[in-house]
Formats: structure tokens, C-alpha cells, sequence
């Protein structure tokens, strides 16, 4: 009996030898028709240089290949190979795009799985890892070099911002008072160019900078606070129309000659902010605020307080308009805490900048290809993921069943030895 | 949006209410001649208190030695840092007067050294016109205080923007009667009070 298992031991032994060396030899042939199967992209030189392509070649991948190895797949696809590809990959993009300031910088949006931290980099290093929610993250850069990227499990995408706006000045249009005061200074301490129409008395406007006739040719933003922009609202409707970015405060977003641009109607006010139990204690969060309610279909709302929209905006003709609930924002710098200043500032010129008419300028031709969305690429260049492996093997990294046909050789070998030396046999 | 509210600073180390009609009698002004959103009352806020920093025009006066204490400079510090602007007026129109001497030092420990303001700025043409600068008051043409008609104003500015003004012209005195009085007048003379309101409200 244990001569016999003995026997079959070595019959399998010797089968598998022969399949491998079948396999091996046919391998090396070259021969058509067959399907390769591979774990990364190590062999596609291998594959490119056989006599006769593939028909078959299925590639498991740890990361996204770059634009040069999508492009040598796709063009093995060409060749009459059906490629597939399978992997637990990280969809991700990355775009960079001017901030519409006069700070400039850069906004970078990313798209990657949640939860996943993404590190972003540019030539001269590691600028920030940020966590993606929602599927996705966005950050503000104020400078970086060259080529940005980003890094999610080993799959990189990367892109070259290129381009920088025209941005015009902002008008500001208000009665005297606190409010109008601080928005003209923020935005120019923020280093826009401002013009303002001052109401002061009934015909008495004081009026900052040339002001000049409201068409984008002139303004990138006109920011309207109070009742004192209805005279121009025809003006301003059609600025909007035109392309222009409009803010909104709520008394001027309450005026009927700017209906057709609220992103919603105006609700009532909550109580004002008004004392002060100690340093630091008004911000953004404790400002008066009229909700916006009812939303036109088309507006998006930016931000809320205690489910409440505070800030939403639209599109308007070819222009934005962006719709505040927020009042007496003068306050928050006045009497917030020790960045106040700032923060107010920041916030302020983050409003204008989301809806300024800013018009693209594009820069010097990019020396270097960029990668923004390599999965998107991947699925482009030989279609969607598959599971579907090959049936066979080539050069590369040996598919699963031969692993196990090695496994099998090894054990029969093994025990057929062991089961001889055991009974005394030589 | 919020009404404008005339602020009176109380300080400590002297008579800071020696002119309680005049904020009245700028409310009406402005009232009268602009269409400002103003409140009917003026407000009383310690320079001490971080409550100050919700009014960003404050108004000084006094006859009496002035000097902040800790807590006044610092909050009279950042409310101009942050934008806000101090209108002081000396009560006794007189260059050797107490108030005047130590106001002047006090402004120069808080700020920095006041400058003469020139005649054709901005605080002069931003409403009513002033082309000789500053309104003459009837004490410096009675002759009273120091017996000088004072030229000029005096400011600490911030960039292009008067950040501390300082008046040696006793515009408390000058402005401290009820508003229905003005009819007795054939110019009012609150009307310099407007230029600086509007001017803090618009520059």
C-alpha cells in the first residue's frame, strides 16, 4: 500500500514537471492566442516584444499606472490584445486653480476615497496631508512650486497650475455707517482695489475712486449692503447677467429691485450680538443673522448656523451672486477675539473672491505632463476593472495556479522522499 | 443693519461728563441734515470696558488732569487699531491748561505724537464745507482759555486715516446746549460735529 501512494506521489510529481515544462516551452515559443496574466506592470516590455501579441492580458494592480504605462497598455490594446486590469485602486483627481484675489494662491481640490489621507506635495516637498470627506478635501495655498501632487496608497496624481485672472476692482455700495465703512476697508486692506458710492444724505454720496459705469470691463465684484443700492439695480442685474459676481447683504437682498437675484428670501433676524461678557465673545458665530429660507431651486447654500442658511448662492446670466444672512459683520472685527481682524478680513475677501468676474489668463506652456485624474485615465485608456485573470502565465510575476502547481510538485516530492527514507529505502 | 450710536468715553481720572448735552445736540444733527440711521440716544461706555470696542467713534472731554489707566489705553489701542477712531476735545480751550498738557502725553504714551491736521483735508469737505479748516468756537473769539484762535487740529493718523483727533478749540463747550436751541442760530455750529461723524463712518 505505502509502495503504491509512493508511486502515485511520483506519477504526480513528474506530471506537474511536465506541465510546467509545457508551459514553460510554450512560453518561450511565443505563440498566439494565449492569455497572460500578470501582478503589476513589470513584464510589458516582455509582452511587447513577443513575436506575436497576446490575445489576452489581464494585470493586477497595487497602484495606478503612470500616463506612460496606461498609454503602453492601451496601445497593446491597439495592437489586438484584450487587456483588463483588476486591484483595490484609489479612485483620486487633483486640479489647482487661481484664487480670484488679489493675495492670489491657489485652490486645490481633491477627490479620493473617504477617509483616506492624502499628502500633498509640490517640487520642493510635503506640503500638507489632508483627510478626505465625502470623497473629498480642498485647501487654499498661498505659493507653491511647479508641480503639485497627490499621494493615496502609493497612486499618485498630479497637476501643473497654469493659469492667473484678471481681476478688476470692487464696488461697494451702502449708506453711511459701520458696516460700509469696514467692508471698503477689509477689502482693501486684503489689497483689493475698491470703489464705494456712500450714501450720506438724500443726493450726498461720498464716493471713494473713480467710480465708474457698473460692466465687467470695470468691477470684478460690486458688493450691495443696504437700500442704498436701489437706484443701480438695474445696472447691477445686468452686471450679474454679464458675467459679474454681486454679494448681497441682507437689506440690500430684501429690496425688490433685486429679487431676481436672491438665492432665497430673507427670514427674520435673530437678536444681535450685542454684549459683550468678555474679550473674544462676538464672531461669526454670534452675529445677527436673517436666515435664508425658502431656496430657489438653483441656489446653492454655502454655509449654515444652527441649520439655518446663512450664506447661499446662484448663478445668475453668465455671473454669481451670492446672497448673505449675516448682518453687522463690523462687529466681529471690532470686538472678536485676538484674530478678529484677520479672520473678518479673510472671510470678506472669501466672499468676493467666490463670485468675482475674474477672466482667465494662461501662462507659459507646461514642460512637464500632468496626471490630474490617473484612474480616470486607467479606465480610458483599457476600460473598467475586471476580475476575470487569465489562464495563463507569462513573464512577470507567475499567476496564482502555477504558485499552487509549485506547491503541489514540492509536497508530492516531499512526501514520496520522506514516505522511502522512512521504510529504509534508498 | 444697526443705527449709529453717539459714544461718550468715560474715563477715570477726570470729569468726563462735563459736556452731557452735546452728544444729544450731534444726534440731532445728524439727524436733521443726513440720512444717516441714527439712534435717539447717545451711549455712556467706560474706556475700560471691552464693550467700548462696539463703538467705533468715541467721543473725550474733560477739564481735569487726563490719563488713562491700564485697561482705558489698552482698549483705546484696539479700537484703533482696528479701525475705530477717538474724537478728543479739550473742555478748557487753553494750551496750558491741565487737560490739554497731560492729553497731549497721554494720546503720545497711547499712540503716537499728534500732528497738526492740515486745513484741507478730507474731515473739512466730507459734508459741509470748511475751506479755512476748522470752525473758529465762540470762546476762542471771546478770548477766553488761552485767548488763541487754535489753526489747526491735531491727529495721529493711521495710513491715510485720522485714527485720534484732537481739538484745542473746546468744541464741548461750543456744542453743550439743547438741540431746540439751534433756532435761535443763524449758522448752526454743530455743523463741523456732522464732518466728523460722517468722516468716521465713511473713511
Amino acid at each position: 500500500m505505502r509502495v503504491r501512494v509512493e508511486h502515485v506521489l511520483r506519477g504526480i510529481v513528474i506530471a506537474v514537471l511536465a506541465v510546467m515544462l509545457w508551459q514553460s516551452l510554450r512560453d518561450q515559443s511565443g505563440s498566439g492566442g494565449q492569455s497572460v496574466s500578470a501582478r503589476g506592470l513589470g513584464a510589458l516590455a516582455n509582452w511587447s516584444q513577443l513575436a506575436k501579441a497576446p490575445e489576452r492580458i489581464h494585470v493586477r494592480l497595487d497602484s495606478v499606472p503612470s500616463p506612460l504605462e496606461r498609454a503602453w497598455l492601451g496601445a497593446l490594446a491597439g495592437a489586438g490584445s484584450s487587456v483588463t486590469w483588476s486591484g483595490d485602486l484609489p479612485s483620486m483627481m487633483i486640479d489647482a486653480q487661481p484664487i480670484a484675489a488679489p493675495t492670489g494662491g491657489t485652490r486645490v481640490a481633491l477627490a479620493a476615497p473617504n477617509g483616506s489621507s492624502v499628502v500633498v506635495s509640490d517640487d520642493v516637498g510635503v506640503i500638507d496631508t489632508v483627510r478626505s470627506l465625502n470623497g473629498g478635501s480642498s485647501l487654499a495655498l498661498t505659493s507653491l512650486a511647479e508641480r503639485l501632487t497627490a499621494r493615496v496608497k502609493g497612486s499618485v496624481a498630479s497637476t501643473l497650475p497654469r493659469d492667473s485672472v484678471v481681476l478688476h476692482k470692487v464696488l461697494v455700495i451702502g449708506n453711511a455707517g459701520w458696516e460700509s465703512k469696514f467692508v471698503v476697508a477689509v477689502l482693501e486692506e486684503e489689497g483689493w482695489k475698491v470703489d464705494a458710492f456712500i450714501r450720506v444724505a438724500p443726493g450726498v454720496d461720498v464716493m471713494q475712486g473713480s467710480v465708474a459705469v457698473i460692466d465687467t470691463s470695470r468691477y470684478s465684484v460690486v458688493v450691495a449692503l443696504d437700500g442704498a443700492a436701489s437706484p443701480y439695480a438695474n445696472r447691477i442685474i445686468e452686471f450679474a447677467r454679464t458675467g459679474g459676481g454681486v454679494v448681497l447683504a441682507p437689506q440690500a437682498a430684501s429690496l425688490d429691485a433685486m429679487a431676481p437675484l436672491r438665492a432665497g428670501t430673507i427670514g427674520r433676524p435673530t437678536s444681535e450680538a450685542r454684549v459683550i461678557q468678555a474679550s473674544g465673545s462676538v464672531s461669526l458665530a454670534t452675529l445677527a443673522l436673517a436666515p435664508i429660507t425658502s431656496l430657489r431651486s438653483d441656489a446653492v447654500p454655502l454655509e449654515k448656523r444652527a441649520g439655518a442658511v446663512a450664506i447661499a448662492a446662484r448663478r445668475f446670466g453668465a455671473g454669481r451672486a451670492l446672497q448673505l444672512g449675516y448682518e453687522d459683520t463690523w462687529r466681529w472685527r471690532m470686538a472678536g477675539g485676538d484674530g478678529a481682524v484677520r479672520d473678518h478680513r479673510v472671510w470678506w475677501t472669501g466672499l468676493v473672491s467666490r463670485v468675482a468676474y475674474a477672466p482667465r489668463v494662461s501662462g507659459a506652456t507646461a514642460t512637464t505632463a500632468s496626471d490630474e485624474a490617473p484612474m480616470a485615465g486607467l479606465v480610458a485608456a483599457i476600460g473598467p476593472m475586471t476580475q476575470r485573470a487569465a489562464t495563463s502565465g507569462l513573464s512577470g510575476t507567475p499567476p496564482d495556479w502555477m504558485i499552487w502547481l509549485f506547491v503541489l510538485l514540492a509536497l508530492g516530492l516531499v512526501g514520496e522522499v520522506a514516505s522511502r527514507r522512512l521504510r529504509g529505502a534508498s | 443693519m444697526s443705527d449709529f450710536v453717539f459714544c461718550t468715553g468715560k474715563y477715570d481720572s477726570g470729569d468726563w461728563d462735563s459736556a452731557p448735552s452735546l452728544p444729544a445736540n450731534l444726534i440731532d444733527s445728524i439727524a436733521r441734515y443726513t440720512s444717516i440711521s441714527v439712534a435717539p440716544s447717545g451711549a455712556i461706555v467706560p474706556l475700560a470696558s471691552e464693550a467700548v470696542l462696539e463703538y467705533p467713534l468715541v467721543y473725550l472731554t474733560g477739564h481735569l488732569p487726563f490719563r488713562f489707566s491700564e485697561a482705558e489705553r489698552r482698549n483705546a489701542r484696539r479700537l484703533v487699531e482696528r479701525g475705530g477712531m477717538l474724537f478728543i476735545d479739550d473742555h478748557n480751550h487753553d494750551i496750558g491748561g491741565v487737560f490739554h498738557k497731560t492729553a497731549m502725553e497721554e494720546i503720545a504714551r497711547t499712540f503716537s505724537q499728534p500732528k497738526d491736521l492740515p486745513n484741507d483735508h478730507q474731515i473739512y469737505r466730507c459734508f459741509f464745507k470748511f475751506s479755512d479748516g476748522p470752525p473758529a468756537t465762540s470762546h476762542e473769539l471771546n478770548g477766553w482759555g488761552d485767548n488763541l484762535v487754535h489753526k489747526n487740529l491735531q491727529a495721529v493718523m493711521q495710513g491715510d486715516r485720522i485714527a485720534v483727533l484732537y481739538s484745542s478749540k473746546d468744541y464741548s463747550s461750543e456744542w453743550n446746549y439743547h438741540p431746540d436751541s439751534k433756532r435761535f442760530s443763524t449758522v448752526d455750529n454743530t455743523r463741523f460735529g456732522v464732518n466728523i461723524i460722517v468722516y468716521a463712518l465713511t473713511r
